[in-house]
């Protein structure tokens, strides 16, 4: 086995290098003081986050998508987390069939579901409008927020629940002061999953959003097709390094509520 | 799941409450939609919608009689009204799919009509297109008033364009689901081949190395997707990284042409995706009982022998699950083939985009989006079934020798 085990080793060694060496690459080159997106580096400079901090164009769009992003994600966790309530009191082979059905909007890819918004939402007169954007990024990210946040319910007995009602407490008192209390983390991490997800969006976006709705993903897809620069690396990198950091906090939180007593 | 809350009938219509929205979201904002799609793949209103006049005056006429008068001044009433509403130009894009060269002599048939309001019916049409003198045009028009139709299926699989005026030839669309398919298998494929012994290499890491093992694993699991797509772009372009490291190394004699190329999108798609087949991996590996294979060396077996009869089986649901998901994700990749591959690299989902985006035919792009969910569907059962069979050869070796 230990003739295994080393090749094992050597292979995941490989393997790893190859999932990250990519990522670590290319993070440096954003702070490159040269005119062209090339090793060995001239030398560091700010110059080109400089550059798009002072740019209209990614300013606007910054603005938008975090406008976006952060009412969707209020949205998609409000809808996930009662749907996560919901799951649990549900009859355990109706919340199967349920999950499944709730689950849709990740399950079937963003260009086909983009096109559907896009007959939908020009239906509806909501196509290019900031309500049509925020309800369809709402939806495609509550499953992520139903899926953390049932994870936690999971693990909590739910024995509070007959506690509170035997107290003389109404749903609403319970979700509100039992419910939401217990789980915060869980939202909370939802909340993230829910703000990336939305941030990271481009796919449906394309098909339902206006020509003054630009988004950071929107322009960013736009210039890698076009020109390459090193604004666009800066782009790239800083999508990265939000998307890493808010992605180490989530699991903050999860060991987190790992580590906290089971009692509220 | 915790059922102690569930006995209780008020609990049930609880739970129906907090389920009330997010059910009305899905139904509103995923079904709906999907619906649309596929309503729109086989359920093509627009010839009948540019032409109810024209349809109303032919309901009674069979093509064994004469064209009735009063269909060319319905069919004049119809080409005014819908050149105004600019719905013309794509039910005569339609109609050209049956009868080539329509689609000119409806436009030009028009523009006559148009400028001129009190020309004389008979004689503009004779002057537009010899076509309005033969009774099959009326025909066709007739039967593309029909509003189901698998004739956009037909498109996907037809060997051969029907014309310059045919748009995107049918064998593209063709060739494009075989494409589509090919590239999510075989990234399926080696996403299996690379992750597996990551996935191996987690579930018996020591203690001490596990966590950061994992991180390291998960972190570019919650990477941007189309940050990740870009950063490929960056490194492989000519003169980059890739191209760089592989001169330097001695691995290419000269410049290296991976971006816009076929094995930059293996190896983008790749490296995006193989996160998503080491869970499910791992989750399977951790579950197996440690000492079964410990047994299988004490019984004689050698090392690599206990592996592939005792370990390797049992982990093949994971694998199963894994490389399921993979390719599903991997059929509808749309960022990664869009920015890395070359125009004969694209997928189907990038034509959906395409022709609804540029062109405007949503009742193609809804058929190539039915399709590629059905493509997924048949490819997702066919790799649970080849693992399984996997499987089961790997055992009946295992008894029979």
């Amino acid at each position: 086995m230990r003739q295994v085990n080393a090749v094992m080793a050597l292979l995941s060694a490989g393997a790893l290098f190859f999932l990250l060496a990519p990522i670590v690459t290319i993070l440096p080159i954003a702070l490159s003081s040269g005119e062209y997106i090339s090793y060995p580096l001239p030398g560091l400079s700010l110059r080109w986050l400089k550059q798009i901090a002072l740019n209209a164009g990614w300013r606007e769009a910054l603005g938008n998508s975090i406008f976006i992003a952060l009412t969707s994600a209020c949205l998609a966790t409000l809808l996930g987390t009662l749907a996560a309530v919901g799951l649990v009191q549900a009859a355990p082979r109706r919340a199967r069939s349920l999950r499944s059905l709730l689950m849709l909007p990740v399950a079937i890819p963003s260009v086909v579901l983009g096109l559907g918004l896009y007959f939908l939402l020009a239906r509806a007169g909501l196509l290019s409008t900031y309500t049509g954007l925020i309800l369809a990024h709402a939806v495609i990210s509550f499953p992520l927020v139903m899926v953390v946040v049932g994870a936690s319910l999971a693990t909590t007995d739910l024995v509070v629940i007959r506690a509170a009602q035997s107290l003389g407490a109404g749903w609403r008192m319970i979700f509100l002061d039992v419910l939401v209390p217990m789980l915060y983390p869980a939202i909370l991490a939802g909340f993230i999953l829910a703000f990336l997800n939305s941030f990271d969006e481009v796919i449906v976006t394309m098909f339902i959003a206006g020509p003054e709705q630009n988004t950071v993903p929107r322009v960013l897809f736009a210039n890698l097709r076009d020109r390459l620069d090193p604004s666009v690396v800066a782009v790239t990198v800083l999508m990265l390094l939000l998307s890493a950091g808010l992605g180490l906090l989530l699991q903050l939180l999860a060991r987190w509520t790992q580590r906290r007593p089971a009692e509220p | 799941m915790n059922g102690n809350g569930s006995p209780f009938s008020a609990n049930r219509l609880a739970a129906a409450g907090f389920l009330f929205p997010a059910i009305v979201a899905v139904l509103l904002m995923a079904a709906l939609p999907l619906a649309m799609v596929a309503s729109k793949a086989f359920y093509d209103t627009q010839v009948r919608d540019a032409f109810p006049a024209t349809l109303e005056a032919l309901s009674g006429w069979d093509q064994g009689a004469p064209v009735p008068d009063k269909a060319r001044s319905a069919l004049a009433d119809d080409l005014r009204t819908a050149y105004e509403a600019q719905t013309l130009a794509g039910a005569a894009s339609k109609l050209n799919e049956r009868t080539n060269g329509l689609r000119s002599a409806i436009m030009a048939t028009a523009r006559h009509l148009a400028r001129d309001s009190e020309a004389d019916i008979a004689a503009t049409l004779e002057r537009s297109s010899p076509l309005w003198a033969a009774r099959e045009t009326w025909a066709t028009i007739k039967a593309a008033g029909r509003p189901f139709s698998l004739s956009n299926l037909g498109r996907v699989f037809a060997p051969s364009p029907s014309g310059r005026e045919a748009g995107p030839a049918g064998g593209v669309y063709g060739d494009m689901l075989a494409r589509t398919l090919t590239i999510s298998f075989g990234v399926t494929l080696l996403t299996v081949l690379i992750g597996y012994p990551l996935a191996y290499a987690l579930t018996f890491a020591p203690p001490g190395l596990k966590r950061p093992l994992f991180l390291l694993s998960f972190i570019p699991l919650w990477m941007s997707l189309l940050g990740r797509a870009a950063a490929w772009v960056i490194l492989l372009q000519k003169g980059g990284v890739v191209d760089m490291a592989a001169q330097a190394l001695g691995l290419a004699s000269g410049p290296l042409e991976l971006l816009y190329s076929r094995a930059g999108v293996y190896i983008a798609m790749t490296h995006v995706l193989l996160p998503c087949f080491v869970y499910p991996c791992y989750s399977a590996m951790a579950n197996i009982p440690r000492n079964q294979v410990t047994a299988a060396l004490s019984l004689g077996a050698s090392g690599w022998r206990s592996f592939w009869i005792v370990f390797v089986p049992q982990t093949l649901g994971g694998v199963a699950a894994g490389a399921t998901l993979v390719f599903v994700l991997a059929m509808g990749f749309y960022l990664t083939p869009a920015l890395v591959g070359g125009p004969a690299d694209q997928m189907l989902s990038y034509m959906v985009s395409e022709i609804t985006l540029r062109i405007g035919d949503t009742a193609m792009a809804s058929t190539l989006a039915a399709l590629l969910i059905a493509a997924m569907i048949v490819g997702a059962l066919t790799i649970h079934m080849t693992v399984y069979a996997l499987r089961r050869l790997l055992l009946l070796r295992a008894w029979t020798s």
